[in-house]
């Protein structure tokens, strides 16, 4: 891949590798810069504030920008272990996500597998860990059918919901992306991973460093780029006012990441019914979901609306 | 044209330079200003190509000094032996660059040094590109030494270029770090050794915005080709010529066998001499290096391992024993004669040898794409990890190529180290056939100019120069084809003798095996102990009589009366063999008996035939790992009673794998003998026979 300056700059404000003690740009203080990252680079800090920063974030850019030779050997590392950087200014990186999630979108994702998939809009499946019986079979259903209307699945990658929608869409043959809220590294170091990975038709992809470990925190992340990515998101099974799959349907029906369906039915959570209140479209029966899809998919640039985040990030 | 500069700058820079040599009245080269300019102020990308001695590191150490004033963080210099660069280091340190380096032997510092590189103690860094295909360092010292950037010094940066003549696969890393690497990083490579094509794709490769280049010619140097067949004839040529030459100086061989015969060799004649290879403990190489830069040793003799980086202007003499396979790295070597001197001596010595050499070298660059692919396609289905010797156990391939695959592969991307074992990358590879056939032609052009160079009726440094692309300066009128003053001599030939004498009266240990292919210990009472070859095969000496006899049917008294003399003046076993045995030959049944026989007699020793063959099995040298080899052989012999319990001398022709050595070693053990000495006429390791 060829890099911009645009594109190193950006991972060198934005990457947390070779970043200990490096105080990274949040997605809106990214997004909110008003030249080219590339511009920034070379310029010391009196430079800086010349252009308009003030003090504190003029010395912050000149001290990430400073550490590219580090920055560079961790890409160069991460790319051999088959962990591919994109940032917003690189070919691959999916638009739908700044589209979506406006200043909120990560501008640099870690990804292993075929980038391009990332940008094919897909069907999300979400749910709880613990599931029902009837809630697997649906998780399942749901995934089978949406492969075989040429859909990529998308998914979290976690136990439960996300493992059996992305394990029977592979099954099928049919592609995958999973959108990890822990350790990238340890995930593609298991063997059936890297045996899949290496066939095709499976990316997986995480806004957080490769190796950082699950936290509350990531898994919210994580889900409003399920929702961004996915043209449309069903929700199998959720908890009521609790767990990472209602407050994730919750934040992504309120400023709207992505069209939400959820399952009514036998198999359904408890909070399914009050999702559907909030504004989620019910799906009775998996055949139901091709009428869904077939409806169009607006892009919604989401309200900026900074408040509220605290209760779901810690 | 003129590089416009502010006199501030100039008198700036110059004050270091002063303090770096300790001269007061130093002053610039053409272009060392520019350079150290386009990297200071402009942060620059610069390719600088001059020849060694012309002043490079002053360059990389000025302008490390001045970015560092400027608020930048230290350099990072990427350079092949950094041992060699200690004097540099010490002038550096006179104009207050401080320089660390950070490597595997000083693990226990590392923490020490990222705290100085954190606290601003340090503004140079030192790491070899072997180092940064080291996973544990790559994860624990290059982001914390590359947290704050500098300059970027790629010394030697040639090798970055597959079509440089020596092209390292450490430098692929450099290049890939150095597309990930924004504007504004000021980079500069090195190098004394390049031709218009190499500069162009390394300035690809860099991005360069500056290629600063002078002549690469040398002033002084008298170069000379002797063509002298036989390996005693070069011996005797040296031992003679060496100490007519003055000054220290280096023999190039171009294997670890040869260097060490020929130190040896030198040493027997009175000349304190020396043996340089890679196989050395570094601190070995260290004391080496330092006895040689301090005139303190008439030669070294060496292969390539003594090279890059090595620094010393008033080396008296460069003697090739071989032809190197690419006459820009005969130049390269050849060049390191003389800096400062005003006479110095090339000798390019040629022998019957070189061109089976080289052509090993060039043939088993690649490896074999079928066995690529397969291992490739095996590793992808499992997902998971192997060891070196599982992978081995499916493939007939002998470990040392294997080890070579696993690494050329591992370069490409398609395999990577999990610990100690191997598994395939995630990122999509086939073999590429059409580079392994370009540069493969390319070797041939290289080895062909090397030809030339012995050849030509031309100056010598003129067509060295040419290859270089470096048009720049007449005949240098010192050469064997400029003047007259050949260096040949009437050889003695009674100097020749004993050289003949030399390479035949060495031999190689056959060391025992302690474990079975899979991991088992061999229990050590059904161990050989161990043996002794007389020759190796194709050495000049003893190897040779070898493969004639074997080819003519019988070996003659000639090669009998030397394993005698061996195996009762040099060897002398622990406890003398009581009888001797042979192994049953498939290829050439009833000559290496007779032969066993006769030299059982000659050492007043019984001879019994005991050991039976009892299944055919293909030829051991058509099998090319342990695991094969060894299950080729694995119950292929039987003793059928009880043996003499004495200790036995085990003679066979060729000794390789020395899985045959080692399972009949075990049947006679089992069968009752005492220990078992094994003994062959040649060492055919790593060579077909």
């Amino acid at each position: 891949m060829i890099r911009t300056d645009d594109s190193l700059a950006t991972a060198l404000l934005v990457s947390r590798l070779a970043g200990d003690g490096h105080d990274t740009l949040k997605a809106s203080e990214y997004w909110s810069l008003s030249v080219p990252p590339g511009d920034l680079l070379g310029r010391s800090t009196e430079e800086l504030v010349d252009i308009g920063f003030d003090d504190g974030m003029a010395e912050r850019i000149a001290k990430l920008l400073d550490r590219s030779v580090a920055l560079a050997f961790e890409l160069d590392r991460y790319s051999e272990a088959g962990i591919a950087t994109v940032t917003v200014h690189d070919e691959g990186y999916p638009i739908r996500l700044r589209e979506r999630l406006g200043d909120r979108a990560p501008a640099l994702l870690h990804v292993s597998g075929d980038v391009g998939l990332l940008s094919e809009a897909g069907v999300g499946v979400v749910g709880s860990r613990g599931v029902t019986e009837e809630g697997a079979a649906l998780a399942s259903a749901t995934a089978e059918w949406a492969t075989s209307l040429g859909y990529p699945v998308v998914s979290g990658g976690a136990r439960g919901v996300d493992q059996l929608a992305m394990g029977a869409a592979h099954q099928m043959g049919g592609r995958v992306v999973g959108i990890l809220a822990g350790s990238l590294v340890s995930d593609i170091g298991k063997a059936e991973t890297r045996r899949a990975l290496l066939e095709g038709n499976m990316a997986l992809a995480t806004p957080y460093s490769p190796e950082a470990p699950f936290s509350p925190g990531t898994a919210m992340g994580r889900n409003k780029l399920i929702y961004s990515l996915s043209t449309l998101t069903v929700v199998v099974a959720s908890d009521h006012g609790t767990g990472g799959t209602w407050f994730g349907a919750v934040e992504a029906l309120r400023r709207g990441f992505g069209r939400v369906a959820v399952w009514r039915g036998s198999g359904e959570g408890p909070g399914n019914a009050h999702l559907a209140r909030m504004g989620a479209r019910s799906i009775k029966s998996i055949d139901s979901l091709d009428e869904l899809l077939g409806e169009p998919d607006e892009p919604v640039v989401a309200p900026p609306e900074p408040t509220q985040e605290a209760l779901f990030t810690g | 044209m003129e590089y416009p500069l502010d006199e501030a700058f100039v008198e700036e820079a110059l004050g270091y330079l002063r303090r770096l040599t300790g001269d007061s009245t130093s002053d610039f080269r053409d272009q060392q200003l520019e350079v150290i300019h386009r990297l200071v102020v402009e942060r620059q990308r610069v390719l600088l190509v001059q020849r060694t001695g012309w002043g490079k590191s002053a360059v990389y150490f000025i302008a490390t000094r001045m970015l560092r004033d400027r608020g930048s963080g230290p350099t990072l210099l990427v350079s092949p032996l950094l041992a060699l660069m200690r004097n540099q280091i010490e002038a550096a340190d006179r104009m207050g660059v401080r320089a660390v380096t950070v490597n595997s032997t000083n693990r226990d510092d590392w923490d020490r040094i990222f705290e100085q590189v954190a606290s601003g103690d340090v503004d140079l860094l030192l790491i070899s590109p072997e180092r940064l295909a080291n996973q544990d360092f790559r994860r624990d010292v290059l982001p914390e030494v590359g947290r704050r950037s500098g300059l970027l010094v790629v010394d030697e940066v040639h090798c970055v270029s597959d079509w440089g003549h020596d092209f390292r696969p450490d430098y692929r890393r450099i290049r890939r770090v150095l597309d990930l690497l924004p504007t504004g990083v000021p980079i500069i490579g090195c190098t004394a050794t390049a031709n218009d094509r190499v500069i162009d794709d390394v300035d690809e490769q860099l991005a360069t915005d500056a290629t600063v280049r002078g002549p690469l010619g040398r002033k002084g140097l008298s170069l000379h080709v002797l063509d002298l067949a036989h390996p005693a004839e070069r011996l005797a040529w040296l031992s003679e010529t060496i100490g007519r030459l003055g000054g220290s100086g280096i023999v190039y061989t171009l294997t670890i066998a040869d260097a060490n015969r020929t130190a040896e060799w030198l040493r027997s004649q009175g000349l304190d001499a020396a043996a340089y290879h890679g196989a050395l403990e570094s601190d070995r190489r260290l004391v080496l290096e330092q006895r040689l830069l301090a005139n303190e040793i008439d030669v070294v003799v060496s292969t390539s391992a003594l090279g890059m980086g090595f620094d010393k202007p008033d080396l008296g003499f460069v003697i090739h024993y071989q032809a190197p396979a690419s006459a820009i790295t005969y130049y390269q070597q050849v060049g390191r004669a003389g800096r400062q001197l005003t006479e110095s001596w090339g000798v390019l010595l040629r022998g019957a040898e070189d061109s089976d050499i080289q052509d090993f070298f060039i043939e088993n660059a690649f490896p074999p794409a079928d066995l690529a692919e397969e291992v490739v396609a095996f590793l992808e289905a499992s997902g998971e990890s192997f060891t070196a010797s599982e992978i081995e156990q499916r493939f007939n391939v002998r470990r040392s190529r294997l080890a070579h695959l696993l690494k050329t592969l591992e370069v490409e991307g398609a395999v990577e180290r999990d610990g100690y074992r191997w598994r395939r990358t995630l990122a999509s590879w086939s073999y590429d056939r059409q580079r392994a056939e370009q540069v493969t032609a390319l070797r041939r052009v290289e080895q062909e100019q090397m030809r030339g160079y012995a050849t030509t009726d031309d100056c010598r440094m003129v067509y060295l120069r040419a290859l270089l692309d470096d048009a720049g300066g007449g005949r240098c009128g010192i050469c064997d084809r400029c003047a007259d003053g050949s260096l040949a001599i009437e050889l003695d030939p009674r100097l020749v003798a004993r050289a003949v004498e030399h390479i035949r009266r060495g031999y190689l240990p056959v060391k025992p095996r302690l474990q079975w292919p899979g991991g088992g210990r061999i229990p050590v009472d059904h161990r050989n102990e161990e043996g002794r070859a007389l020759s190796r095969w194709g050495d000049g000496g003893w190897g040779d009589r070898v493969a004639a006899n074997r080819s003519s049917g019988g070996f003659d008294d000639e090669l009998l009366e030397a394993a005698v003399e061996l195996i009762r003046e040099r060897w002398q076993p622990d406890s003398f063999p009581t009888w001797v045995t042979v192994v049953p030959s498939v290829r050439y049944p009833g000559m290496t008996a007779e032969f066993a026989a006769r030299l059982a007699d000659r050492l007043g020793l019984g001879f019994r035939d005991v050991i039976q063959r009892v299944s055919d099995r293909e030829p051991q040298s058509e099998m090319h790992n342990s695991a094969m080899q060894f299950r080729n052989v694995d119950g292929a012999f039987a003793a059928p009673g009880p043996v003499d319990p004495g200790p036995v001398l085990l003679v066979d022709d060729v000794v390789d794998s020395r899985w045959t050595m080692t399972s009949v070693g075990a049947v006679l053990r089992q069968a009752g003998s005492g220990p078992v000495y094994p003994f062959a006429l040649a060492d055919a390791v790593g060579r077909s026979t």
